[in-house]
């Protein structure tokens, strides 16, 4: 019966030529400044000179990446971001997981009250410099733990996690309880392994935004050992003769062998590809986290 | 009495034989501690779930630390702020503490940002907001899953990058050795720097926007659009619907409910206009037009000399969250009761 009328749906019209060829060009857009950005970076002055519309690469050298590699600054920005991602993921995991679980389970008296608590920051907050002291009058300034601290825990991913442990069956942990299990049992040993595709979508989301940060290391970090490489990157995109970084200077004795532009994309490429190498391995987890997590709030 | 409370405590053995009992007759809750016992004690309730209450206690503290003594903070908006003396001992401004914004209310910088703030943010509500509903409904029809993995992926992708990383990503197109340029020097115009002209530097955040977010605003609509019944589909395609038909009377009417929360949460932010983004690609050029709110508060702040201090600024910030808030509310109730949803 639904034969002749399923054809109908079937057969790839006009319409299907278009749309493929218009979602394939926008995802050449989306990529194409990434692509653009590789190349650069393995290019220097002559080369990008030297062609009307550099978009093809002719040459591949690495000088700026091995100037890149050879500076102090970029290993030491590197180890406090790994320092604030790793630690930050970990506690920001954490603490959400700890908050999602009783807040998944309506009949705590009080739940209501805390929901309420932690959606009001969503909405209101103390602003810019009120937020800048506290962390000041902590005692953080000058600490990578200030950059840590501040975004441990972000309501929308307590929710993402909430409604996805009250999607989960309830039977499980039920007879868990009745074998004599307690909260924190049932949460470590049964909830969490149940969780898996939602805390690997927090765990990124936690990952790229920790990677990512450059504010509270703007706001409260001095000591240019600590400054977190994105920071270093808005430094080094800002002004390239800064002697700030020791980078311009670098470039500025030897001498403009480097081009500055081809440094510039060669540091954002570094930043990139951590983020590029995940992402592919936790996306699967994401979509499905975001639909089974997020439909409901 | 007695009996019950026995019954109602950790005793497991008991529990068990007693939530057994309830399930085959009453069909209820097994769970010993929590819903058995509906003769409970709200002490004797807290008393058993002292755990959860244990968990909850990191955001509680958190919470108290970064988001409620902040807004505590903000009483500074009324007070001369002084260093030494912290938020809470400093003196009271003048005129009744509202010294900070008659200040502010008398300066042109404030209004110029406050302008362009509200036209930066109604731009996009123009040329951003309705492009992930879009690509949502465009992605639905693609029908190789294959084909909608990979373009998905892709989409998504930018939304991972920092906004340092996408200025560098502009920069290096439409710098003046950039490809952009090339371009259009093949093509016989002059070069031209498209991010310090004051006249192309809000199309470009708003293109830049929509280049990073597009795809990631379009999954919250996508997994709206997989909640949709199958068999209303199925009802129409017997009935003869054309595929432009099932998306304009199936796909987008059911997903209004996300679009009107969508919404909100976007006239809610009204005064913020995106701090990130024009923050990382503004420069001293274009301060006339994309100069807003939060980064007149970052260099007022940190970057002037003569700062104004922090109670000012403070107050400038209070002017925003306010305005913003009202915003939610006035926005939540228009939605709910057009279409009964709301975010709260």
């Amino acid at each position: 019966m639904t034969g002749i009328k399923k054809s109908k749906y079937n057969h790839p019209t006009g319409f299907d030529v278009f749309l493929y060829i218009f979602m394939a060009l926008l995802a050449l857009i989306t990529a194409f400044p990434f692509y653009y950005m590789v190349i650069v970076s393995f290019s220097n002055y002559t080369a990008l000179h030297s062609q009307a519309l550099y978009i093809w690469p002719t040459v591949f050298d690495t000088s700026s990446y091995r100037l890149v590699f050879t500076n102090n600054s970029f290993w030491s920005s590197v180890n406090t971001t790994l320092f604030i991602t790793i630690i930050g993921t970990v506690l920001g995991v954490l603490f959400s997981v700890a908050a999602a679980y009783p807040l998944s389970k309506k009949e705590i008296p009080g739940n209501k009250l805390m929901f309420n608590i932690m959606i009001f920051t969503m909405f209101f907050s103390g602003g810019m410099i009120p937020g800048y002291l506290v962390v000041q009058q902590l005692g953080l300034g000058d600490s990578v733990w200030s950059m840590i601290l501040p975004c441990l825990l972000g309501p929308f991913n307590i929710i993402l996690i909430k409604n996805y442990m009250e999607d989960l069956p309830a039977s499980i942990e039920e007879s868990a309880k009745i074998d004599g299990a307690n909260d924190m049992t049932i949460l470590f040993k049964i909830v969490l392994p149940m969780s898996t595709p939602i805390i690997a979508t927090i765990a990124l989301f936690f990952a790229v935004s920790y990677w990512n940060s450059y504010y509270l290391g703007m706001l409260h970090i001095i000591s240019k050992t600590k400054y977190p490489l994105q920071l270093l990157l808005r430094e080094i995109l800002l002004d390239t003769t800064t002697s700030m970084t020791g980078m311009g200077a670098a470039l500025a004795a030897e001498n403009k062998k480097v081009y500055s532009q081809a440094l510039q994309m060669a540091t954002v490429t570094i930043a990139t590809i951590p983020i590029l190498v995940v992402y592919p391995f936790v996306q699967k987890y994401f979509t499905k986290g975001i639909m089974l997590g997020g439909v409901k709030g | 009495m007695l009996v019950l409370n026995k019954k109602a405590g950790c005793n497991y053995k008991g529990a068990n034989e007693v939530s057994t009992l309830t399930k085959q007759t009453k069909g209820d809750s097994v769970l010993p501690g929590r819903s058995i016992n509906r003769k409970n004690t709200l002490g004797k309730k807290i008393w058993q779930n002292k755990y959860m209450y244990l968990l909850f206690l990191p955001m509680l503290i958190y919470l108290l630390v970064f988001c409620y003594y902040p807004m505590y903070g903000v009483i500074l908006a009324f007070k001369d702020f002084n260093y030494a003396k912290g938020i809470i001992a400093s003196p009271w401004a003048k005129e009744y503490g509202m010294n900070n914004f008659i200040k502010l209310f008398r300066n042109p910088r404030f209004f110029a940002a406050l302008k362009n703030t509200l036209i930066i943010s109604t731009g996009r509500i123009i040329f951003e907001f309705p492009f992930p509903v879009i690509l949502a409904l465009l992605i639905n029809e693609i029908r190789s899953s294959k084909f909608k993995r990979i373009t998905q992926t892709v989409y998504t992708f930018p939304h991972f990058i920092s906004w340092i990383i996408v200025y560098g990503l502009f920069f290096n197109i439409f710098s003046s050795d950039g490809i952009f340029n090339q371009l259009i020097a093949l093509m016989g115009f002059e070069r031209t720097s498209l991010l310090s002209n004051p006249d192309t530097f809000r199309p470009l955040l708003y293109i830049s926007d929509n280049w990073k977010e597009m795809g990631w605003s379009a999954i919250i609509y996508l997994a709206s659009i997989t909640g949709i019944s199958p068999e209303l589909y199925e009802a129409a395609r017997i009935d003869g619907a054309s595929r432009r038909q099932l998306v304009w009377h199936i796909t987008f009417p059911c997903i209004g409910g996300t679009i009107a929360i969508m919404f909100v949460l976007t006239v809610a932010n009204l005064m913020n206009a995106g701090f990130d983004q024009i923050f990382n690609m503004y420069n001293a050029a274009v301060y006339e037009v994309s100069d807003i709110i939060d980064t007149l508060i970052y260099r007022m702040t940190f970057k002037d000399p003569n700062s104004a201090g922090f109670g000012y600024t403070t107050a400038m910030g209070l002017f925003k969250s306010v305005i913003n808030f009202a915003l939610l509310i006035v926005a939540n109730g228009i939605v709910k009761k057009s279409t009964g949803k709301g975010i709260y």
